[in-house]
Order: structure tokens, then C-alpha cells, then sequence
């Protein structure tokens, strides 16, 4: 039984939330600021533990100093579509955050135990973050990457396990087993799937598109219409080398790294222009980075192609916002 | 000097009208404006698309004349010093010094005064249109009494009427400010006076190379690339004869791009820009000037192994129409010709 007074605890816990709120401040944009910068593609969720689920676990775990035993007062969740984009989100908490504690939920289930999944941190800001907040002592808060379909459970898990008043009935308890299984393999099948999807013969330009995609995300979020992107990369991939589709991610990466600053104020001096033009729609299709980077590269013979799959009109705007002359222009 | 102007973005913009200035007595006053247009995203990449287009089709590297007959430069000096304050005042001053340096030659038009990021440095773009159409303009005043004009008489304008379109870039580099003009009547033999009105006694700047250099180094670059860069003993006939007729024909512009799409098979377009590139010779359009190129280069010349036979051939494109280069099966090359028999030697 909880022995010191839940009245202080209270009282102290509510003091903290101004420093809650920034920290979850900071922390929240250091995430999706490096999150948009490698062009992952997912929700961020933030929440600060209110104060009586706060009193309620004091309560249930019988903690002598609430205050810094808890770690969960503060908690943000990185929400991807596939499993596969965890490693990226990981080198990102490294990069962004001190590490105090780490644990992949998959590592301490048995193999034929199911549960829980995905990866949680304890993280508190860098040291040279703490100036930004008064009185900062390295508050330790956590942080976890789900999946979408984890995300879900552990969103339903909590309704139906932490909203009983009795433990389950084993047929009950069954059926949340058969749900937990059918979760990993949703996200088993989903990345196995998505892996041959990309490299099914016959679908380089779903590759491509994967690659572009990613990129494009680092400077706009913008929605785009997939199939018109996949008829159009069936055309541009005809001016890729065989090598420079092996290595298409490098090469698109590299390319939106060299011209980073340029490609981010294109798409944010158009991403509101609200003009009824046509041409511009070109520039909101992930493909417009190929486009610019063979404008760049053979201007003469993407110009020669283009005329086979689209109107000259749109690859002319490109060009010209990109400071391209193209022949007989 | 290099700029990427694929990275310009429009800032702010002033537009002035100016009109025809019939004679010292009957001029029609000036009234320039005095708020700039609203920054309206639109209207900014409007005019940004309009600049880039201008300017890659051609720009020529200027620099400040040491002693302008224009307050021009010194007024682009004072802007770029200043906190932005000075903005609208500098461009009445520079749409003031267009009006009193214009006669009855000049259309009227209007001048569009825009502060930009070039390469993410501060930068000026002044644009000039002339109206040759005789557009209706209409100048908005408001409650203050202070003066507007509207970006949609520059956008008719600019996409209907307005035929005369130059514009001169500045940009504030660490140690000096670099410009650029863009100019459809520079080297256009008839409109030398109107081009160098526009460069000189307007924005008191000179041409940082002259034409005669960058037509010579166009044409070195050129017969390097086509002996260095081109295998195939064919293709190396078919552009040496465009050099040729590039530089013998009447155009007064040479349009690098345009040669290479042309003349060039597909493979080596490119490959013909990057060289230019790197030679560092324009891939604009540029104004011709052959004046100080030597008869050698205008002429064409075979040169076999250890030089032991050089077959000249001098004339203009045309009489090399009949001239036959093809390599033989024993990989030797096979040059014929049909001409008039004159005389040997020189």
C-alpha cells in the first residue's frame, strides 16, 4: 500500500505540468522535424498522463517517489505504416534524445508467448536543451514506435484489459490471444508483401516510386495520385540506366540532398499558390525529383521522350521553375 | 559568373507605369507609386516564372560601369545596404531616371521594381515592358491619396501585349554585387541603340565579356569537343559543317541549346552543354560577333595523321553541301568534293 501522502503527490504532480508541456514541446518537433527530414511517412501522437491516472498507478504500483519512479508522464508515440520504417525512427531517438533504457516488447516475449509489441524508450532532451527550460533536471519521459496495426491493439488492449473489473474468462482470454497472433502477422504479411511487391519483375516503377516517395515526403506532404505516378514512371525509367535503377535510392537521395534548400522553397512557394493552372501538376507528383534530376542530367533526351507520355506544356513549367532552357523554348 | 536562377523568389514588387514622353514640353507627367503590389503568393511566383524565364533563355553577365551616366547602380548599392525601408522610395528614383532618360522613341510601359533571394542571397530584378499594343492602364489611388498599380495590367501585358521584355538581375554577393541582363533586342543588329539604352544610360552597367569573346570561345569549345569528344568520323563531318553554318549564316544570336538539339545526334547533346559548362562558355543565348574570328576557323580544315596532307576548304556552309567524309573498310577516311576548279595552292 502506498505509504507517503497522495494529497502532495497531487499537488506536485500538477506543479510539473508547465514543464511537462514544454518538454513534450520540444520533444514533439525535434521528432517531426527529423521525421519529415527523412521522409517517413507517419503520425506522431503526444499526450501528458493526467493526474488521475497519474494518482491511479501510484496507487496500484506503490511508488515511494512517484515523481521520478513513474516515466510515463510525458509520453509521445511514432506511429509508421510498415514495420520496415522502425530502423529509421530508431536512429532518429538516438540521434535527437539522451537513452536511458530501450526495449524491443517482441525480445521479451518467449516464443510461444504473444503480447504487446513494439519498441519503447526512455529518453530524456539533450543536455543542451536543458537551458531552454527553467529548472530543467533531466526529466526521463517515454517514447514508442508502432506500427499501425500495434498501435491499434495497444489502443484496444487498453479498453478491454484495463476497463475490467475481473480478470478475463480463458475464453475470453482466448480470443484476445487469437487477436494479438492475427496483429504480428498483419505486420509480417504486410512487409512481406510490400518487399515483393517492390521486387516483382515487371514493377520496377513501384521501386521507384517507394524511393521517390520517401524523398518527396522531405518536402511536402502533400497527397498525389499513385497510379498517375506509376504510368508516368513506366515512361521516365526508359531513361534510367540499368545500374541507375539498381541504385535509384541513392541516386534520388543524393540528389535531394545536393539541391535540399532549393527543392524545399519550390515546394513551399507553390504548396499554397492556388492559380487554375494545369502545369503545375506535374509538381506535386513525387516523379517531379526524377524530373528535375534529368533535366539536370540530359535535359535533350527527356525532352524527346516526353512528348510520347504527356504534354510539352508541363515539362516546360518544370523546367523553367527548375532555371532550365529547354530547345526550341 | 554562374547563377542558378531556377532558386529566384520574388519578395516584394513595385510596378510604375511609364509613359511615352512626347517632348520636354508636352510630357505627360510622371506619377509613380507609391505602395507595392500585396505579396500575394500567386502574384510573387507570377513574376518569379516570368524573371526565370527570361533569363535562362539568355543572360549576360554585367558588371557596374565605374562611371555610369545612370544612379542606378548607386541606388541598387543603397538598397542592398539599407533595411528594406528605402525600397519603394528607390524604385520611384529608378523609374524616374527611365522617364527622363526616354524620348519620343520609347514606347510607353511599365517598370516592375521586385527585391528577391537569388541562391538565397538577397538580390533586385528590374523588369521593363513596352507596350507596343497601347494597353489601357489604370492607376488606382486610395483614400490617402497614395498610388497603386495592379499586377493584372503587367500580367496582360506580359501575356498578351507586351512584345519588349528586359530585365536586370543584381544580387549582393560578400564582396560586390554581380549582375545579369536579359535583353531580346541584344543582338538583334537593328536594335543595337535600344539594347545598349537599356544596359547603359538605364542601368549604367557594361558587358562583363564581349560578344567577340564568347562567340570565339564558343567556337573552340565547339571544334575541341567535335575533335575530342566525337568518335564516329560521320558525326564529326555533320557538326563540323553546323559550326561552320552556324557561323557563316545571317542569324545574329547564337542559341547553344537549340545548336545542339538540332545539329547533334541525341547521345552527345548533353555531353556538348557539359562541355560548355566547363569551358565556361554560355549556354544561353547569346549575341554573334565574328568579327575578330580568324578566316582559319571560319574555313574548314581536314587534318590527317602527322599532318601529312591538310585539305582546306573555305566558303560558306552551302558550298560544302557536296563535301563527302566516310571512313573506309581498312578504317581509313575518304574525303571527296565537287567544286569549280580555280587555281592550286594559296
Amino acid at each position: 500500500m502506498y505509504e507517503g501522502n497522495l494529497e502532495d503527490s497531487r499537488k506536485l504532480y500538477l506543479d510539473k505540468q508547465d514543464e511537462y508541456s514544454k518538454i513534450l514541446e520540444i520533444a514533439f518537433e525535434k521528432l517531426e522535424t527529423s521525421i519529415k527530414r527523412k521522409g517517413i511517412h507517419c503520425q506522431i501522437e503526444k499526450r501528458i498522463k493526467n493526474v488521475d491516472s497519474f494518482l491511479k498507478k501510484i496507487l496500484r504500483k506503490e511508488y515511494k517517489t512517484p515523481l521520478t519512479e513513474i516515466r510515463d508522464q510525458i509520453g509521445l508515440r511514432v506511429i509508421t505504416h510498415y514495420q520496415h520504417e522502425f530502423d529509421k525512427v530508431k536512429e532518429i531517438v538516438y540521434e535527437e534524445f539522451e537513452v536511458h533504457h530501450h526495449e524491443d516488447k517482441l525480445n521479451s516475449l518467449k516464443f510461444d508467448q504473444l503480447g504487446y509489441l513494439g519498441l519503447h524508450y526512455e529518453v530524456s532532451l539533450q543536455k543542451n536543451e536543458n537551458e531552454l527550460i527553467k529548472d530543467y533536471n533531466e526529466h526521463i519521459f517515454e517514447l514508442q514506435i508502432h506500427t499501425k496495426a500495434q498501435n491499434l491493439w495497444a489502443n484496444v488492449s487498453h479498453q478491454l484489459l484495463y476497463k475490467s473489473f475481473s480478470p478475463p474468462s480463458p475464453e475470453i482470454q482466448r480470443s484476445i490471444y487469437r487477436l494479438v497472433a492475427l496483429i504480428e502477422i498483419f505486420d509480417k504479411e504486410v512487409n512481406t508483401a510490400q518487399n515483393a511487391i517492390i521486387n516483382q519483375t515487371g514493377f520496377p516503377e513501384v521501386k521507384l516510386l517507394t524511393h521517390l516517395e520517401s524523398c518527396f515526403h522531405l518536402f511536402t506532404w502533400n497527397e498525389f495520385d499513385k497510379e498517375f505516378s506509376i504510368n508516368n514512371l513506366s515512361s521516365l525509367k526508359k531513361l534510367l540506366k540499368d545500374e541507375e535503377i539498381d541504385n535509384f535510392e541513392n541516386l534520388i537521395e543524393a540528389f535531394s540532398s545536393e539541391n535540399h534548400t532549393k527543392l524545399a522553397n519550390l515546394f513551399s512557394q507553390y504548396s499554397d499558390d492556388k492559380r487554375d493552372s494545369y502545369d503545375r501538376l506535374m509538381l506535386f507528383q513525387p516523379e517531379s525529383l526524377l524530373i528535375f534530376e534529368r533535366l539536370e542530367m540530359d535535359k535533350f533526351k527527356l525532352q524527346e521522350l516526353w512528348g510520347s507520355f504527356l504534354p510539352l506544356e508541363l515539362l516546360e513549367f518544370l523546367a523553367n521553375i527548375w532555371g532550365i532552357q529547354l530547345p526550341n523554348s | 559568373m554562374s547563377l542558378d536562377f531556377g532558386t529566384l523568389q520574388v519578395e516584394r514588387a513595385i510596378i510604375h507605369q511609364i509613359p511615352k514622353r512626347l517632348s520636354s514640353e508636352g510630357a505627360v507627367a510622371l506619377r509613380t507609386t507609391d505602395i507595392e503590389i500585396p505579396p500575394v503568393l500567386e502574384s510573387m511566383n507570377f513574376l518569379a516564372e516570368r524573371i526565370k524565364e527570361s533569363l535562362v533563355k539568355s543572360s549576360y553577365s554585367v558588371a557596374f560601369d565605374p562611371e555610369p551616366e545612370s544612379p542606378v547602380p548607386d541606388l541598387i548599392s543603397r538598397l542592398f545596404e539599407s533595411e528594406n525601408d528605402d525600397f519603394v522610395h528607390i524604385s520611384q528614383r529608378i523609374a524616374l531616371h527611365l522617364y527622363t532618360s526616354q524620348t519620343g522613341v520609347n514606347s510607353r510601359g511599365v517598370l516592375v521594381i521586385t527585391q528577391v533571394k537569388l541562391e538565397n542571397k538577397p538580390a533586385l530584378a528590374i523588369l521593363k515592358l513596352e507596350d507596343e499594343k497601347g494597353c489601357e492602364y489604370e492607376i488606382l489611388e486610395n483614400n490617402k491619396g497614395l498610388i497603386t498599380c495592379s499586377l493584372k495590367q503587367v500580367e496582360n501585358l506580359m501575356l498578351t501585349g507586351g512584345k519588349i521584355f528586359k530585365v536586370g538581375i543584381f544580387v549582393k554577393e560578400s564582396d560586390c554585387i554581380a549582375g545579369c541582363i536579359s535583353d531580346k533586342q541584344r543582338g538583334i543588329k537593328t536594335q543595337t541603340l535600344v539594347a545598349n539604352f537599356f544596359l547603359k544610360r538605364f542601368l549604367g552597367c557594361y558587358l562583363l565579356k564581349s560578344p567577340a569573346i564568347t562567340t570565339n570561345q564558343f567556337i573552340r569549345t565547339c571544334q575541341n569537343f567535335i575533335n575530342n569528344d566525337v568518335s564516329s568520323v560521320e558525326l564529326k563531318q555533320r557538326y563540323e559543317i553546323a559550326l561552320l553554318s552556324l557561323i557563316n549564316n545571317n542569324n545574329d544570336v547564337i542559341e547553344p541549346t537549340n545548336f545542339a538539339s538540332l545539329n547533334m545526334h541525341v547521345d552527345d547533346r548533353q555531353k556538348f552543354i557539359d562541355r560548355l559548362e566547363q569551358d565556361e562558355v554560355p549556354t544561353t543565348n547569346f549575341e554573334k560577333d565574328i568579327s575578330t574570328t580568324g578566316n582559319s576557323i571560319r574555313n574548314m580544315h581536314v587534318t590527317f595523321t602527322n599532318n601529312e596532307c591538310t585539305v582546306a576548304i573555305s566558303g560558306n556552309a552551302s558550298s560544302l553541301e557536296d563535301l563527302i567524309i566516310e571512313e573506309t573498310d581498312d578504317g581509313r577516311v575518304k574525303v571527296s568534293f565537287v567544286a569549280e576548279l580555280d587555281k592550286f595552292g594559296k
